[in-house]
């Protein structure tokens, strides 16, 4: 318990002692993970917005009109009954003419000249969302079969499946960035740790002819390096969750892309990302010590000193 | 208690700081190792407490070859072994008596064992009165009484001195000798290389004699005399 204690004041101590150097191993690991973080939400903001795209229209059918031109008066419904029949399709949505018009008023508000129509010439649609995306094919044929009640198919799928396969592009490039990035957290803070140790590399040395063991110098090392990490995550963390919800708030009225990332996802990645703060900062120290702890085993460069 | 069996040590680039050197080294006896510069001295010391492993030969330290010992047991052996060097090889950001509670705190000793032993140490050196103060803030005398008072708090068999007069004027040097002499009758063994001759004459006691890494000389009341002039 004595010993753990000493270890612990040892490495509070060097924290104090090298703030320096400190401070560069924290902004190392800031600047690292803050990069790899930011990439992840980036990533995350992605994947929403194609799930709420892909979770969008997909197939519309533009109707004729019902009681004309040979087409029944109860064409639509029976139409839109056996549409939603189809295995293919998840839902679909019934919208009137005059739905249309109230749609298309919305849609143009503001822009009288476009306004200025007669309301009739816009017809009545089915609006279809399916089970799975890449059936629209399917639909589109089984609609395009009915030819007396359907004017004109139109499908959303070539967009979509475009932005899935580019999402899932950026999903790769996402998380190898934020791999990388990781990685590079980690050789930072190794290095870091290396101009301290190599600072204190006679002290080092004086250890261990005093008898200290490896592991008593490495602790207080592993134990600065994890602090350092620690504290350079949480600073990333904190730093993208700020920029991330500022954003979001800036993005609030703009309804075609969502800028907000859920605060679940961001604690629960969070937790993530002070653990692998905290491992990168141990695995740095122990990449840091590792030469200078064989170097004074004896067991270095075998040169003559003052013999 | 040390014990040296056909020692050759040869260093990268064909340099042999010790040659087929054979020691006996009873318990509680306090030897010098003497001999200009680059005569093997500090290589002995080191081989000695395997800072440096050998090229050919055994070395037994306490009963146990150090020369097969693993790597994780070396601490155990340095705690056995206090040791004192010409540079002291304090810990700069460590107050004196940190620096000497440092080789209790590496044995895992509470602080209520560590704190009397180097109080008492430090008396037994003269700086209980210092103790609170940095090595910056000591002559080098006084250093180097620091460093002895850390080889010797854990009350080790053996201590190995390397120089430890090397950076003293003589009359601190005296000081420092007369320390280790009363160390050395508590019973501990002192192996200290030097090329001192004022204190190795003034001292009488073993002196063995290297050149080029090979022992020349081994009397038991021996004096400096007879090698040649230091480098």
């Amino acid at each position: 318990m004595s010993r753990i204690l000493f270890l612990i004041r040892e490495a509070f101590v060097s924290l104090r002692r090298n703030l320096l150097i400190v401070a560069g191993a924290i902004l190392a690991v800031f600047i690292s993970l803050t990069l790899a973080f930011g990439a992840l939400v980036v990533n995350e903001i992605l994947r929403i917005n194609t799930l709420a795209w892909q979770q969008g229209v997909h197939v519309i059918a533009f109707l004729n009109d019902a009681g004309e031109n040979g087409v029944p008066s109860n064409a639509h419904e029976v139409l839109l009954e056996d549409v939603r029949g189809w295995d293919e399709v998840d839902q679909a949505r019934y919208v009137s003419k005059a739905e249309a018009w109230i749609e298309y008023q919305e849609l143009f508000a503001g822009q009288e000249e476009l306004l200025d129509i007669d309301p009739t010439i816009l017809p009545a649609s089915i609006r279809i969302e399916l089970v799975d995306i890449a059936l629209h094919n399917s639909v589109k044929f089984r609609l395009d079969q009915q030819t007396q009640v359907v004017r004109q198919v139109t499908t959303a799928a070539d967009s979509i499946e475009q932005l899935q396969n580019l999402s899932r592009v950026l999903n790769v490039l996402g998380l190898g960035l934020a791999v990388a990035l990781g990685l590079s957290a980690i050789v930072l803070i190794a290095n870091t740790i290396r101009l301290a140790i190599y600072a204190r590399r006679e002290e080092v040395a004086i250890m261990k002819l005093v008898g200290a063991s490896n592991w008593f110098i490495r602790v207080p090392v592993l134990l600065e390096g994890m602090i350092e990490g620690v504290a350079g995550a949480t600073l990333a963390v904190f730093t993208v969750w700020l920029g991330s919800t500022s954003l979001a708030r800036a993005g609030e009225g703009f309804a075609l892309f969502r800028l907000d990332v859920g605060q679940d996802w961001f604690l629960s990645w969070g937790l993530l990302f002070l653990a692998f703060g905290a491992v990168a900062g141990i695995v740095g120290s122990l990449m840091g010590l590792s030469r200078y702890l064989r170097d004074a085993d004896g067991t270095g460069p075998d040169t003559p000193a003052g013999f | 208690m040390i014990r040296l069996e056909n020692v050759t040590k040869v260093y990268e680039g064909g340099t042999i700081a010790a040659n087929d050197v054979s020691l006996d080294i009873p318990k509680g006896e306090f030897m010098f190792l003497v001999g200009p510069s680059g005569s093997g001295k500090s290589t002995l010391i080191r081989l000695m407490l395997r800072d440096e492993p050998v090229t050919r030969g055994k070395i037994w330290v306490a009963g146990k070859d150090i020369t097969t010992l693993p790597k994780w047991k070396i601490p155990y052996l340095r705690r056995s072994v206090g040791t004192v060097f010409q540079d002291y090889k304090l810990l700069p950001n460590k107050t004196v008596a940190e620096n000497v509670g440092f080789a209790l705190e590496v044995l895992g000793r509470p602080r209520s064992v560590i704190a009397p032993q180097v109080a008492q140490v430090l008396e037994l050196v003269g700086l209980a009165d210092k103790a609170k103060r940095y090595p910056r803030q000591l002559s080098g005398g006084e250093q180097q009484r620091v460093s002895v008072a850390r080889a010797f708090v854990n009350r080790p068999p053996i201590m190995l001195c390397d120089e430890p007069t090397g950076n003293l004027d003589p009359k601190t040097s005296v000081g420092i000798m007369r320390l280790l002499d009363r160390i050395n009758r508590t019973g501990t063994t002192i192996v200290m290389a030097t090329h001192d001759h004022a204190i190795v004459d003034a001292m009488q006691r073993r002196v063995i004699a290297l050149d080029e890494g090979k022992v020349m000389r081994d009397d038991a009341l021996g004096t400096y005399e007879g090698l040649g002039e230091e480098e």
